[in-house]
């Protein structure tokens, strides 16, 4: 019995080790070259974005969360995706990374010859660790920040002041609300993190720049995916009387925005303009897309032109993004909503001080 | 007795012959199974290729892939022996518990816990470096230990399950863990110029990191792995041939009879339950300490759900254990290779659990037909039996 169970557990690892094993004939990941206008210009290599000069631009993309989301992590890949097939670049695509083995993804990366490995958030900012290696030599890097990772010389970085983002936010839902007489606004969240705390915060000194006596009903589920438990706070939340919810959420967005809509709830969105989408429309388009972000550094990488050590800011106000839209039946409500994005931009509000005082007590 | 005495001995058989029947018996034993394997395995890579076809990659690149990641470079060799290094520490646990007879499966949640106590003294705990690192690794296993203590005090007090408490632990784990990293005075990182912080701790000090051996693109790897290899043939000697050992497979087999010869199933079981924990709290110490040096939430990667299904592959036997999660190392660095080169990660995930599944199947199955094969002899037996009696 000892012997024929050893027999089989030695076959069953010696099965897949050798159907392995047979196939390695070739070492060779790297794309074929596609003759790319871009690749073509560039040959020969050293400049963006041919950094390796092997023919073909590859752009690693990496998230931590799923790039199907409809909205934040897959507005990066989209950007990416469109901008690629534009030029006739080849973007690879890793999702779902845990950011304990952001590290190991940024050196297999680097091993299918990328010539700009983009990180779609700072949670994997320990992936950076990789820039230092023999392997990723040349490669450049570009991290989408958000709020900002210690710069270093061998990345470029695009951050945004997230409390000035979510006041935005929340002024241009609190307009919404006075519109339909609403009070009590709703934040769904994922994990009880430091920056889904203070995006809370932010949003709610929106609301009340407004209305200043609005309150807002805060949830966390623990997973910016889990759809089921999102929804069961948004049923909870509508029960309590909220009349908008605000789903800072990642996969679960929509379910939270279809029950909402069912409702007569009004919705925002977490960083993606949505104000035309047929299927799940949305009542406000808060627009933080890192895509956006991405956009404009892969068109300076495209003309050799994204300096690494660089950090760039987008600030509402002053730039076309962070920005906000009022949708359909609010439509008109915009140009107040723009005239407050100005006044940020031109820094007549401390909105850091409002904040701080807030957050921090 | 005497009926024995006076019958006439039966010719012995010649030696070479008898090995001959027991080599025969064995080959028709063991074919049937190898043919299991390679029919489980056929599907499995038929299944895998067909879904890599659907994104429109091919088939014969992604098994190159999982090769390239997991084998063909002392690197990849390197990062699968890392991989399977807590796979394997979580399965000695394991073994230790199963042959006591309990069936712990919350070393994922143990194992987060050695993690975030291993982080914490490694963080917080003056002193030189090496020592720290010694008590903190040690903290790590007591803490997988007080975890899965809680198990073994609600089952000998009170007799709730072990399985049912150790799985219900693993999800309060987490979100002791997520708040651990979450509390600035606790794990949280600090940022020197403020901002946003994220939910993990800090890096720790690099004195405070379990030795690595070589240097990348060469083999390279963490001691982790050694450590394992150390601990596989302590429990197995321990179980093999001390008298602990002894009484704890005692335990395992008859729990009635091991008490009528003195084993308590409360000195021994929970000790068992005890050390379980602490293998996998140890694990996630190592995991910190050894690879990511920073406490993170989701650190574990599954490892604890993963070291008990070697433990189960391997059927508890600590040898076996070895080769079966250097196995599943290779799958997981391979597989972490895969997704670089653009299948979807959830591909990437199905197929690795198509792979695991295939390995677990044969002997699954062969269970399964022994026990179809007892409950029809039992059946005809009470047929027989009430046959008799009519």
């Amino acid at each position: 019995m000892k012997i024929r169970f050893r027999a089989t557990a030695v076959a069953a690892l010696a099965v897949p080790a050798l159907l392995l094993a047979g196939c390695g004939g070739s070492s060779s990941s790297a794309p074929a070259g596609d003759g790319s206008p871009a690749a073509s210009e560039t040959a020969g290599g050293g400049g963006q974005p041919d950094v390796n000069g092997d023919g073909q631009v590859v752009i690693g993309i990496m998230s931590p969360g799923d790039t199907k989301d409809n909205g934040y992590y897959q507005s990066f890949v989209d950007e990416a995706n469109t901008f690629a097939a534009d030029n006739g670049w080849k973007v690879i695509t890793i999702d779902k990374i845990n950011p304990s083995d952001g590290k190991n993804q940024a050196l297999n990366l680097c091993r299918q010859k990328a010539d700009l490995i983009a990180i779609g958030a700072s949670e994997l900012k320990d992936a950076l660790a990789a820039t230092t290696d023999p392997v990723c030599e040349g490669v450049n890097w570009y991290m989408n920040g958000g709020v900002g990772v210690e710069q270093t010389k061998y990345f470029a970085q695009s951050t945004e002041n997230l409390p000035e983002n979510l006041f935005n936010t929340g002024y241009a839902a609190g307009l919404a609300m006075k519109e339909k007489g609403i009070t009590k606004a709703g934040y769904i969240s994922g994990p009880e993190a430091d920056f889904s705390k203070q995006a809370a915060v932010a949003f709610l000194l929106g609301i009340q720049e407004v209305i200043p006596d609005a309150t807002l009903a805060e949830t966390y589920t623990g997973d910016f995916n889990d759809s089921a438990k999102a929804k069961e706070a948004a049923q909870a939340q509508i029960s309590q009387g909220v009349g908008l919810i605000y789903p800072y959420l990642g996969g679960a967005t929509d379910a939270v925005a279809t029950l909402a809509n069912e409702n007569n709830i009004l919705t925002v969105t977490p960083g993606t303009d949505r104000c035309e989408d047929p299927t799940t429309p949305f009542s406000i388009s808060s627009i933080f897309s890192p895509g956006a972000y991405f956009a404009a550094a892969l068109g300076e990488f495209k003309n050799n032109s994204l300096e690494m050590g660089k950090t760039r800011e987008w600030r509402v106000g002053k730039d076309p993004v962070p920005s906000v839209k009022l949708c359909g039946e609010f439509a008109s409500l915009q140009p107040q909503a723009d005239e407050m994005m100005k006044k940020i931009g031109d820094g007549e509000i401390d909105i850091q001080s409002k904040f701080d005082a807030a957050y921090k007590g | 007795m005497s009926d024995t005495a006076t019958r006439p001995a039966p010719p012995a058989p010649p030696k070479s012959t008898g090995v001959a029947v027991t080599t025969a018996i064995w080959w028709r034993r063991a074919l049937p199974m190898a043919a299991l394997y390679a029919v489980s395995l056929g599907i499995a890579l038929t299944l895998a290729a067909l879904l890599v076809m659907m994104t429109g990659a091919s088939p014969w690149s992604a098994v190159e892939a999982l090769y390239e990641g997991s084998l063909a470079s002392p690197a990849a060799i390197g990062l699968s022996l890392d991989k399977a290094a807590p796979l394997l520490i979580v399965a000695l646990g394991t073994c230790i518990a199963a042959r006591a007879g309990l069936f712990n499966i919350g070393q994922e949640g143990q194992l987060l816990i050695g993690a975030a106590v291993f982080t914490t003294i490694a963080l917080f705990m003056p002193g030189p470096g090496p020592l720290v690192l010694i008590v903190a690794l040690i903290g790590g296993a007591l803490g997988g230990a007080f975890w899965a203590g809680i198990a073994a005090v609600l089952y000998f007090w009170r007799g709730i399950p072990v399985v049912i408490t150790t799985l219900l632990l693993v999800y309060i784990s987490a979100q002791v863990v997520f708040y651990s990293v979450s509390q600035s005075w606790w794990l949280q990182e600090h940022l020197p110029t403020g901002g946003v912080m994220a939910p993990q701790s800090d890096l720790l000090p690099e004195d405070r990191w379990l030795p690595h051996f070589g240097e990348y693109p060469g083999l390279n790897f963490a001691s982790t792995i050694v450590i394992a290899l150390v601990l596989t043939v302590i429990v197995t000697v321990m179980l093999r041939r001390s008298t602990w050992g002894f009484r704890l497979r005692m335990l395992g087999m008859n729990r009635s009879a091991a008490r009528r010869a003195g084993v308590s199933a409360l000195v021994f079981g929970g000790t068992a339950l005890l050390l379980s924990g602490a293998f996998a709290g140890f694990a996630g110490a190592a995991m910190v300490g050894g690879g990511n040096h920073r406490m993170q939430p989701g650190i574990s990667e599954n490892s604890g759900w993963d070291g008990l299904l070697v433990a189960l592959v391997a059927r508890e036997n600590p040898v076996l254990a070895v080769p079966v999660a250097i196995f599943f190392g290779m799958l997981r660095a391979g597989g972490g290779f895969l997704a670089s080169t653009g299948v979807p990660r959830y591909i990437v995930d199905v197929v690795t659990a198509i792979l695991v599944l295939a390995v677990v199947f044969p002997p699954a199955f062969r269970l399964y037909q022994r026990q179809i094969a007892t409950r029809r002899q039992a059946k005809a037996l009470a047929a027989a039996t009430s046959g008799a009696a009519a």
